[in-house]
């Protein structure tokens, strides 16, 4: 028996403001194991979906994460709207998908900005900060909430967007991905970056499918699979490419998301190109869902995954969500495993941990 | 996207055989999860090739929750089983990181286990307060 | 020393030179967008007190009374869903979109419509004279 410490990891602040605690078993300063442990705030939503009305439940949804919210929402009305046999109409299809690609680039950014402020790059958290308040700007211009959009509601959308602000948006996003650009090259190429990613934390690609990773972990482990592939909302019309890297380090992981928010704006503008005039939401009322789904979104941190069963009653029998980080919280474990001490708090970034919305 | 992903019914005997199946044609774990009903729990697990999902559906007794645990085959499935373990307070034989029910610190043990049934909550809006003089 | 110092280097040269892109915020504000979602307003006098908005509200931030004619909102439950205002039949619930200030404390607005002119009282039976009289 090797002389082992336990250091103790949270949850107060643990890289980012997050309730995640790890034991880290250290051997000197290498980590032999960690233990993960959650549920510091865990809220029961689940349990609410069989309290209250289905179509109150979408603003609950909608609360389950603070960065990923208007996804969320966009699940949960995706999959009542399957069960029910409702058809949305294409104009709130593609301003539902372009709402999801504007919370991923800012949910990129924000991640970028963090880890950036892990690697004691302030300067670079700044502009990486800066460039997401003006995309959070024009959420608030386009849905009325900076955070919380809610717009998606079962049936459509609740306002619809005019053509004239779309435009406008669509010049703005042009600056603001040149803006990006400007910053994208530092994160590929600074050598401090790279010298506190490369190589570090490596999960094979094997590994990275055998322990279920998802989002930016499994593609920069070199496996190209991104749930929008199945073609939800607009995105089996438009022209997209999952984003892969091979090495699966750190850096890797980074650079898959630096890549997928220049992806996601080239996936915006296809879609104001391609704006469908018309309405944006059809009546359900009467209407109840029935029957039982499972299905799957690509959320910025991976793919999300809801179970939602109804009987056709106000309320809903079931509803389940398996968030991204939950499902990645296996190959984080795996990852720790020999790494150093003050690598720990890199890869633990690196997956993108929001427990907050693991503990729905 | 997923009407056409219905749940299989799989006997508790052919779980971890049907596990170790999936593993060996190179399926992913995506969930598992539970739901309980009022004579037995439901544990839903699916497994994914080529976006395709594969669901499965297995039911356990109320008296006798007992499910083997697959974190031997997927070594992922110990999050969700412990999962299972601390909302439905089902036992999970063979885990092999075992939170003791101690994974997910909610207030009340096994706070979903109860029958699906719909609870009234105590109407008591907030604002009650503020309209005062009524009665 | 790579090229990559360059790309920060003269970003960091660009702000350090302009102006920044920061606000001083409480005596410099932005005025919100037309369609920030901001406070609930509330005008009370079409409200007729069918209390739609309370059952629609979905935190129950809304009450409203027939009987005694008032309605409350409790700031702090609201969630700006906007489903009040969609349903109100008489338009007098607005969503403003002026951020409502910080709450220092739970706010609870409420309103009371005044009572409208009391019913005119019964006018006194003009008693003649040299007649039976009743009070009723």
């Amino acid at each position: 028996m090797s002389n082992t410490t336990i250091v103790p990891f949270g949850p107060q602040h643990p890289v980012l403001p997050e309730p995640i605690h790890l034991d880290l078993e250290l051997d000197d300063e290498r980590v032999v194991q960690a233990l993960p442990s959650i549920g510091y705030v865990h809220r029961g939503l689940e349990l609410l979906a069989e309290r209250h009305d289905f179509i109150e439940m979408a603003n609950v949804a909608e609360r389950i994460c603070g960065i990923c919210s208007f996804i969320h929402g966009q699940g949960y009305c995706q999959g009542i709207e399957q069960l029910m046999g409702v058809e949305v109409p294409p104009r709130a299809v593609y301003l539902r998908t372009i709402w999801g690609e504007i919370s991923r680039i800012q949910s990129h950014l924000l991640w970028l900005g963090l880890s950036a402020d892990a690697l004691g790059y302030e300067s670079l958290f700044q502009h990486s900060w800066r460039i997401r308040e003006m995309l959070v700007d024009i959420i608030e211009e386009t849905t009325g909430g900076r955070v919380i959009f809610g717009v998606c509601k079962v049936g459509g959308i609740r306002k619809n967007v005019d053509d004239e602000v779309l435009k406008a948006v669509k010049g703005r996003m042009r600056d603001i991905q040149a803006a990006f650009n400007e910053i994208a090259d530092v994160f590929r190429e600074d050598p401090t970056v790279k010298k506190r990613t490369v190589g570090v934390g490596v999960l094979t690609a094997e590994d990275a499918h055998i322990l279920g990773a998802v989002g930016p972990v499994l593609r920069g482990s070199g496996v190209p699979q991104d749930t929008r592939k199945l073609g939800y909302a607009a995105f089996g019309e438009l022209d997209w490419e999952p984003v892969v890297e091979q090495e699966g380090d750190c850096y890797a992981r980074c650079i898959v998301r630096v890549r997928e928010i220049d992806q996601s704006f080239d996936i915006i503008a296809q879609c104001l190109d391609r704006m469908p005039a018309g309405e944006v939401e059809v009546s359900v009322k009467g209407k109840r869902p029935k029957g039982e789904a499972m299905f799957r979104l690509e959320q910025p941190r991976g793919e999300v995954c809801y179970y939602i069963s109804a009987d056709g009653k106000k309320n809903l029998e079931r509803f389940r969500v398996r968030t991204p980080t939950f499902a990645n919280i296996a190959p984080l474990v795996h990852m720790l495993k020999g790494c150093e001490l003050a690598d720990v708090p890199v890869i633990v970034l690196t997956i993108d941990p929001c427990v907050s919305c693991n503990e729905r | 996207m997923s009407l056409d992903e219905p749940f299989n019914d799989l006997a508790l005997g052919d779980w971890l055989s049907t596990a170790e199946r999936h593993r060996a044609e190179g399926y992913r774990l995506v969930q598992m999860t539970g739901t309980a009903r009022p004579d037995h729990f439901e544990i839903m697990i699916s497994y994914d090739k080529d976006y395709r999902c594969t669901n499965y559906r297995t039911l356990l007794p109320r008296d006798r929750a007992e499910l083997p645990s697959l974190s031997g085959i997927f070594p992922a499935a110990f999050t969700y089983e412990n999962e299972l373990k601390d909302l439905f307070g089902i036992a999970v034989p063979g885990l092999t990181v075992d939170y003791g029910g101690n994974f997910l610190r909610t207030k009340t043990k096994i706070p979903f286990s109860g029958d699906v049934t719909v609870k009234k909550e105590k109407v008591k809006p907030a604002a009650a307060g503020a309209s005062g003089s009524e009665g | 020393m790579s090229w990559s110092w360059l790309p920060i280097s003269s970003l960091v040269t660009r702000s350090a030179l302009s102006k920044p892109v920061t606000r001083l915020y409480p005596f410099e504000r932005r005025t919100p967008y037309a369609r920030t979602r901001g406070h609930i307003l509330f005008k009370v006098d079409n409200c007729n007190f069918c209390t739609i908005c309370a059952h629609k509200c979905p935190t129950d931030a809304i009450v409203a009374n027939k009987k005694d004619k008032t309605w409350a909102i409790d700031y702090s439950l609201c969630i700006l869903c906007g489903n009040c205002v969609e349903d109100c039949r008489e338009g007098c619930i607005t969503l403003s979109n002026d951020p409502h200030p910080p709450m220092l404390a739970k706010e609870i607005w409420s309103v009371r419509k005044d009572y409208e002119a009391p019913p005119p009282p019964e006018s006194p039976k003009v008693v003649l004279p040299g007649k039976d009289s009743h009070p009723s």
